[in-house]
């Protein structure tokens, strides 16, 4: 093996160590730390492996250098891909139906006023200077809008509030927010090189090409031992061929997914057997993303304090009128409170756009979408409960 | 996903090669699409990884409806797929590929000791015994007698006098001895076998595995000695006698760590075996840099028999034996595929072309005397008739290490050894297309595929 490949392998096995420690540590003892309030629910969401990854950085310790990074783009390739297809298979028509239509209409009015402010103030922040200043904001924006699946989860498994009206919404929302942003995510990536319309069209040929190829695999799987392989190939596959093309894995994927949840039988089976192995893949993305935001160097803290002030205004603003869509003769109006914590799926869409685009803005937009990740989360465990505040 | 009615019989042959001809042909057209400046060169290995995870799958499907092995359809892709026949993974990319081999090799070498039960060793001892002595007592010498005779032929240049061609034919037989047993493990798990015949083979298989790198560096020892005319390199030999054992050491150390990672914490169990693979290796390497540099000598830990130690480790000497092969089936099949296609791709077809003929020759010889290896090994252990039978034709297979004793063989004797390592290569190469496929007839008449969980 040339010396260059043996460096790429050694730098590989440093990552899978930190991750393996990472994993076992938050397995066995963080569910156990008392933080505080702020801290409650930060050790448990993974937001640890963003620090861990900036601590790896060249910034900090350069454990993980440029070189490791780039060593380990095929795999996050995968990851992208991979969440993009989770994603996507969630959203089965049959089961949408049966949502009642007031929910969509909250969700639509929450995220028009968050992608308002955000698009709004980072546009203006943005147009200071920059290449692509409106491709890149309407990036950033859209890497805003989602809401943590994980936050919800912990809220659910620690405390009563699982059985709360307001907490059905929300979880609603943490996969309609990022259905918004992965669906503008993608709309925006296809200008930050010539050609938009032609790229967009790209777009949704590869993802109906994946979805054909994926719904080829599926069927030629002949038993659940052979799911993994035939999934994994076809994620692979798929995701590295849209990452090839300049395009974005997770939206490619996401309409592949959402294609076959709706057209295969077996879409949930399918679901369900890769969900078993997300967080391992979500944590590589975040102690990537961490790597990568100490790289780039980015640290633009105008950018980073308008898209925190932008998003959390957003947020709230965005909660008040969900909230008055929901129930407009009263009812609870503070739902923005518990739909702060940050997607998982914002994090892949930073990725994905330092994947693909490496600059120095995006390096920056990058720094305060998870500066973002990192204060929401926090603040996020201190406030959840205002959410379920009546007025 | 349950079987459609579509994809069962030969119309999901069909079906399955008109699938894998799409996807070829995808890849075949992926430089053809006008995709602009946003082109993303690196994220084209993951999608050669996934091309090839798919294509061997579908491939090996087609195999086994053909009553092949499955592992030959993986190779067959890898093949198909690789540099010398379609291209569609150029050798630059191939190259790439390489390094996931470590982690695929070490994971299959920690199933591979998994399976290896003491009792059923203990209960097989004699039979192993006897076809591991049958083996060496008679594909050494037969080989080494066939180079002999055909040294007026031989595709490279001996100046050896006397002596010094059998020590050539020593080591070429020394090499025909070898085995895979990721390829043993990979089949016997595709066919599901177990029982006395399944059993026994795998335990001369793993067996084998350390025997014939000591035996390697024993002639390699005495034929120095011979050619050059000084004293035997014992200090050699002792290294690699000690190199064993202390990888044997490390290997039960890490089985035992592992043992404790199941009991006290156990989640993500795949994760952290796929992750365990990696660092063996890494470990194993890491070590022989820091030893050349600290003190100029090669100490070279075994990185699959650290790993077969560790799973033996688990399996026999702890309980979570269970919980080890629980988290290994749920992963194993992505790996053998991934593992078996790139060894495909990395065939060196050209060589083969180059010296079919005589290789030809040498692969036939070798499966004769397996075969007769067996029958007299088996008899003298007083095994059945499955065992005398068909013990030799789950012997055909070669791989990793038999291909890195070629290239110890060229790095040891500079002088002939690149030459003799050229023609084993090419060898190797038709006994790891044509090798499952023997030890699956094997396995087939001894009755014993299908019989295992």
């Amino acid at each position: 093996m040339c010396s260059g490949e043996t460096r790429a392998l050694r730098e590989l096995v440093g990552v899978a160590v930190f991750l393996a420690l990472g994993l076992t540590v938050s397995q066995r003892w963080l569910g156990r730390v008392r933080a505080g309030r702020f801290g409650r629910f930060f050790y448990l969401t993974g937001a640890e492996f963003l620090v861990l990854g900036l601590l790896l950085s060249p910034r900090i310790t350069g454990v993980l250098d440029r070189a490791t990074l780039q060593g380990l783009e095929p795999f996050v390739g995968l990851g992208l891909g991979y969440l993009g297809f989770v994603f996507g298979l969630q959203f089965e028509a049959t089961g949408l139906r049966r949502l009642p239509g007031r929910m969509f209409a909250a969700s639509a009015a929450l995220n028009a006023v968050v992608l308002a402010a955000l698009f709004g103030a980072l546009g203006w922040v943005l147009a200071r200077g920059g290449d692509v200043p409106v491709p890149l904001a309407v990036a950033l924006a859209a890497s805003g809008l989602g809401t943590s699946t994980t936050f919800l989860f912990l809220v659910d498994r620690h405390t009563s509030l699982g059985r709360n009206p307001t907490f059905r919404f929300l979880r609603f929302c943490s996969a309609f927010d990022d259905l918004w942003g992965v669906v503008l995510f993608g709309v925006a990536l296809c200008w930050f090189v010539p050609g938009g319309w032609i790229r967009l069209a790209q777009t949704l040929g590869f993802a109906l090409a994946s979805s054909v190829i994926l719904l080829g695999a599926m069927g030629v799987a002949r038993t659940r031992e052979a799911e993994l392989p035939v999934l994994a190939g076809t994620v692979l596959f798929t995701g590295g061929l849209s990452a090839y093309a300049g395009l974005s894995p997770v939206l490619v994927n996401a309409v592949a997914g959402c294609i076959v949840a709706n057209v295969h039988p077996q879409a949930r089976a399918a679901q369900d057997r890769l969900l078993r192995i997300e967080k391992p893949i979500y944590f590589l993305m975040l102690l990537v993303a961490g790597a990568w935001w100490g790289l780039l160097g980015g640290g633009a803290w105008l950018i980073t304090a308008v898209y925190v002030a932008a998003r959390f205004g957003g947020k709230i603003a965005g909660g008040a009128a969900a909230g008055w869509v929901l129930n407009p003769s009263g009812g609870v109006r503070s739902v923005g409170w518990g739909v702060l914590a940050q997607s998982e799926m914002s994090v892949a869409l930073m990725v994905n756009l330092m994947l693909l685009f490496p600059s120095h803005g995006v390096g920056d937009g990058a720094a305060a979408v998870l500066t973002g990740v990192i204060v929401n989360d926090l603040v996020s465990s201190a406030y959840y409960g205002w959410a379920y505040r009546k007025v | 996903m349950a079987e459609t009615a579509a994809a069962r019989g030969w119309s999901g042959l069909w079906l399955r090669l008109a699938f894998a001809a799409g996807l070829a042909g995808i890849m075949a057209l992926l430089d053809r699409i006008p995709l602009g400046e946003g082109r993303f060169e690196p994220a084209l290995l993951s999608a050669n990884y996934g091309f090839l995870l798919l294509e061997a799958y579908l491939l090996g499907e087609v195999f086994a409806r053909l009553r092949l092995p499955r592992i030959s359809g993986y190779i067959v892709a890898g093949v198909v797929s690789g540099p010398h026949v379609l291209g569609l993974i150029d050798s630059s990319w191939a190259h790439r590929m390489k390094a996931i081999d470590d982690l695929a090799l070490t994971f299959i070498a920690l199933t591979a000791g998994g399976e290896l039960r003491l009792s059923t060793l203990r209960a097989r001892f004699r039979g192993i015994a006897g076809i591991a002595a049958g083996m060496m007592l008679l594909v050494v010498p037969g080989l080494a007698g066939l180079t002999f005779l055909a040294r007026p032929w031989l595709p490279f240049q001996l100046d050896l006098a006397g002596p010094g061609i059998w020590v050539v034919g020593a080591l070429i037989g020394v090499v025909g001895i070898a085995r895979s047993p990721t390829s043993a493990i990979a089949i016997i798990r595709d066919c599901r076998a177990a029982g006395p015949f399944t059993d026994t083979v795998f335990g001369v298989t793993v067996l084998m595995d350390s025997l014939v790198i000591l035996l390697f560096a024993l002639v390699a020892s005495v034929g120095g000695s011979v050619l050059t005319g000084a004293g035997m390199d014992a200090a050699f030999l002792a290294a690699v006698a000690g190199q064993l054992v202390a990888s044997v050491a490390v290997g039960f150390i890490l089985g035992g760590a592992l043992a404790l990672y199941i009991r006290r914490l156990r989640g993500y169990l795949p994760v952290v075996l796929m992750m365990t693979g990696l660092l063996v290796s890494e470990f194993s390497r890491w070590l022989a840099q820091w030893f050349e540099a600290e003190y100029g000598t090669a100490v070279h830990l075994e990185p699959l028999l650290i790993a077969t130690a560790a799973g033996f480790t688990v399996q026999n000497f702890t309980r979570e034996g269970e919980a080890l092969a629980e988290g290994l089936r749920a992963v194993a099949l992505p790996i053998f595929i991934v593992f078996f296609s790139t060894a495909g791709v990395h065939l060196n077809l050209p060589v083969l072309g180059s010296v079919w003929h005589l290789a030809l020759v040498f692969v036939a010889a070798r499966m004769a005397l397996l075969m007769v290896a067996g029958w007299i090994g088996s008899s003298m252990a007083g095994q059945g008739r499955a065992l005398r039978r068909y013990s030799g034709m789950a012997f055909f297979t070669q791989a990793g290490v038999s291909l890195g004793l070629a290239s110890e063989l060229a790095r040891r004797f500079p002088g002939w050894g690149p030459g003799v390592a050229v023609f084993l290569v090419a060898c190797i190469t038709l006994n790891e297309l044509v090798g499952p496929i023997g030890f699956k007839a094997a396995l087939d008449r001894a009755g014993e595929s299908g019989k295992g969980s």
